[in-house]
């Protein structure tokens, strides 16, 4: 087992030794923990606008390149959430809760520090677990029938909607809007058009980058330049904190060890189902750390083991997500949605096929994640002050070099004016999605998996005769399917529960107010 | 009443009926060969668009207003200001070909959000322009005509 596991393990860190591979993996990591760093940036972005680069890239450069963006913009963001209390990204407000009250400390140092090590040691715990199971899972995978794969779909795309948004109906509809999207273009079977409004442009189907870009990055631009003055006033204030050079002891270790382990744990188990994502992860890591810790008042204070906490388990989420994507071809978060995008630039279909038509590759990308998590320590270590620095960039350097790279890349992958048209209609779109609390995740997500269930919905009815009574005969379909009617009934339980708290204390509230 | 998920789901709703009455026997065709109509999938999706809309409307009207999602005059500002400026650059574009927009794009929003800083608002743009220029054309080795 473990030389079959080995080999071409073996093998994939020879694909990758190159000057060119090994190049595309730092200046990944590079600029992932760059843009983590700043306030408001986040991993999504980074990947979003790198994908049109990586048309011209071999595939294993390409998703290395990726997943190195990826990886170093997740451990990125701690920095600027202990330096300045802004977290890059949601998931690193834990982080910020202990952090920045070190850094008030004269510990910045100190926190960063455990804070990378930390999302070091999660991040390659995690890429190892998901080298070991993706293969396994992806086999069982392989015997499934397309029955039971739109089951598995439908289960997939239920729990996403039902979990990635605050309210599940939002989330549903999102899934389903991304799902419609997907089916613009030529009909698969019979090659009618559909939605295509006479423009040859959509013949070939929507391309994922101008949506990803328009939604994820220009939208993001405009939020932060309405708000440009209240982040600019944030980041002014870095030139308070000073980073000091103090370094981890033995005690550091010692409390924030067991907290490390413990977030991987969560992190990956977390990463594993879809939808979730690294916030649940790095906030459940924190507050169960807390819970076990015998001086929990040191919490919120700056306690050096939160920062560990959810520094790994915020990491841990990303290479796990990637298991439901390797051995079933679902992305379970942004960025592995994005990386399916990366995947079909390059005419490659994630999923447990690629084990068998392309396992070198796969096992490439192993390497290139595990070598991407050595150089994410050696950037972080030696980057540290640099990153510091970029923290205090200001919006009005930021946003206009985002919406630069974001045209030009949508021109150059899309190849005409009509890719840049959609991605201004998607900033639209991605704007009110904010806004009105509709969950991106989910459309994307939708959008990607809309023609696989399509496909497999169009298989499934046939072979069930057009009668669903035949589900019968399809034991794994039925058990996926009641899986998604139960976790909608759940999630819509809880919602209601809360709704009736919520009602609760607004009514006691109201009383007091009027008394 | 949460009116901005009532309006939103009403909205939602009315595309769904129009998605399925109107927008797919449009633009659809429905081919008697085929065992299975293109249109089905499309139709399933309007379907749940019109159902998980009206749950969307009864769950605003059961609701009480905490606080409206409210549309800040700053954001919108920022919408019509960043939609314009691609729009501007994508009309350019056809005019001159790329510098010109380049500039545009990096220019503008700098000048819009403050910086008069002569260096910054030199270097920046001349630095991306060029990193996009040796990326782009001398690296990978496409175009952008």
């Amino acid at each position: 087992m473990m030389t079959t596991m080995l080999d071409p393990l073996l093998q994939g860190f020879a694909a990758i030794g190159t000057w060119s591979s090994l190049g595309w993996i730092v200046l990944g990591v590079f600029i992932g923990y760059t843009v983590g760093a700043i306030p408001g940036m986040g991993k999504g972005i980074a990947t979003a606008i790198s994908i049109p680069l990586t048309f011209y890239l071999s595939p294993i450069a390409a998703i290395s390149y990726l997943i190195g963006i990826a990886k170093g913009s997740t451990a990125g963001s701690a920095v600027s959430a202990i330096l300045i209390n802004t977290p890059g990204e949601p998931s690193s407000a834990p982080t910020a809760l202990d952090g920045y009250p070190l850094a008030r400390q004269g510990k910045a140092g100190k926190a960063l520090r455990m804070g990378l090590y930390a999302s070091v040691i999660g991040d390659l715990v995690s890429t190892i677990v998901l080298i070991g199971l993706a293969a396994p899972l992806a086999r069982y995978a392989l015997a499934i029938g397309p029955v039971e794969q739109f089951a598995i779909l439908l289960f997939s795309l239920t729990f996403i909607g039902a979990l990635a948004s605050d309210s599940m109906v939002k989330g549903l509809m999102s899934g389903v809007l991304g799902i419609l999207l997907a089916t613009v273009g030529l009909e698969i079977e019979t090659a009618v058009p559909r939605f295509v409004f006479g423009q040859l442009e959509l013949y070939e189907g929507l391309s994922v980058i101008p949506l990803a870009i328009g939604m994820m990055a220009t939208s993001e631009m405009v939020m932060q330049i309405s708000r440009h003055r209240e982040i600019d006033a944030q980041t002014a204030r870095v030139r308070e904190v000073k980073v000091s050079d103090d370094r981890l002891t033995l005690e550091d270790w010692r409390v924030s060890g067991p907290a490390i382990l413990r977030g991987t744990g969560i992190g990956v188990f977390i990463g594993i189902l879809p939808g979730l994502g690294a916030s649940v992860a790095s906030f459940m890591s924190y507050g169960v750390t807390k819970k076990l810790s015998k001086t929990p008042e040191r919490f919120g204070k700056g306690a050096i083991e939160g920062v560990a906490a959810a520094e790994s388990a915020d990491n841990a989420v990303i290479p796990a997500s990637f298991i439901p994507l390797f051995a079933l071809g679902i992305p379970g978060s942004v960025i592995a949605a994005i990386l399916i995008a990366a995947f079909m630039i390059q005419g490659l279909t994630p999923g447990p096929l690629l084990f068998q038509q392309d396992a070198a590759l796969v096992y490439g990308i192993y390497a290139a994640m595990i070598v991407a998590s050595l150089v994410l320590l050696c950037v972080g270590l030696v980057g540290q002050r640099f990153f510091s620095r970029i923290v205090t960039v200001r919006v009005r350097l930021i946003v206009p070099v985002v919406l630069f790279f974001c045209m030009f890349g949508t021109l150059v992958q899309g190849g005409s004016t009509f890719a840049v048209w959609m991605m201004i209609a998607f900033t639209i779109v991605g704007f009110l999605f904010k806004k009105l609390g509709y969950s991106f995740v989910t459309f994307l997500i939708g959008f990607i998996l809309g023609p696989s269930l399509e496909l497999t919905l169009r298989q499934s009815l046939p072979l069930l005769n057009y009668d669903m009574a035949n589900l019968t005969g399809h034991p794994i379909a039925i058990v996926f399917i009641a899986l998604a009617a139960l976790t909608a009934a759940i999630v819509a339980l809880r919602a209601r529960k809360d709704a009736a708290a919520r009602a609760i204390t607004l009514t006691q509230t109201s009383r007091e107010e009027l008394q | 009443m949460n009116k901005m998920d009532f309006v939103s789901g009403a909205m939602l709703m009315a595309f769904g009926f129009l998605l399925l009455f109107v927008v797919i026997p449009w633009q659809i065709a429905d081919p008697s060969r085929a065992l299975i109509s293109p249109r089905l999938m499309p139709q399933l999706c309007a379907v749940a668009i019109i159902v998980l809309a009206l749950a969307q409307c009864i769950k605003a009207l059961r609701e009480r207003e905490v606080e409206s999602v409210r549309f800040r005059r700053e954001e919108l500002i920022a919408l019509a200001g960043v939609v314009a400026l691609f729009v501007g650059a994508l009309l350019l574009f056809r005019l001159t070909g790329p510098l010109p927009p380049a500039i545009l794009v990096l220019l503008l929003p700098m000048l819009a959000l403050g910086e008069r800083r002569m260096l910054v608002l030199l270097l920046l743009p001349a630095t991306c322009i060029s990193l996009v220029y040796v990326l782009l054309y001398v690296f990978a080795g496409t175009s952008i005509s």
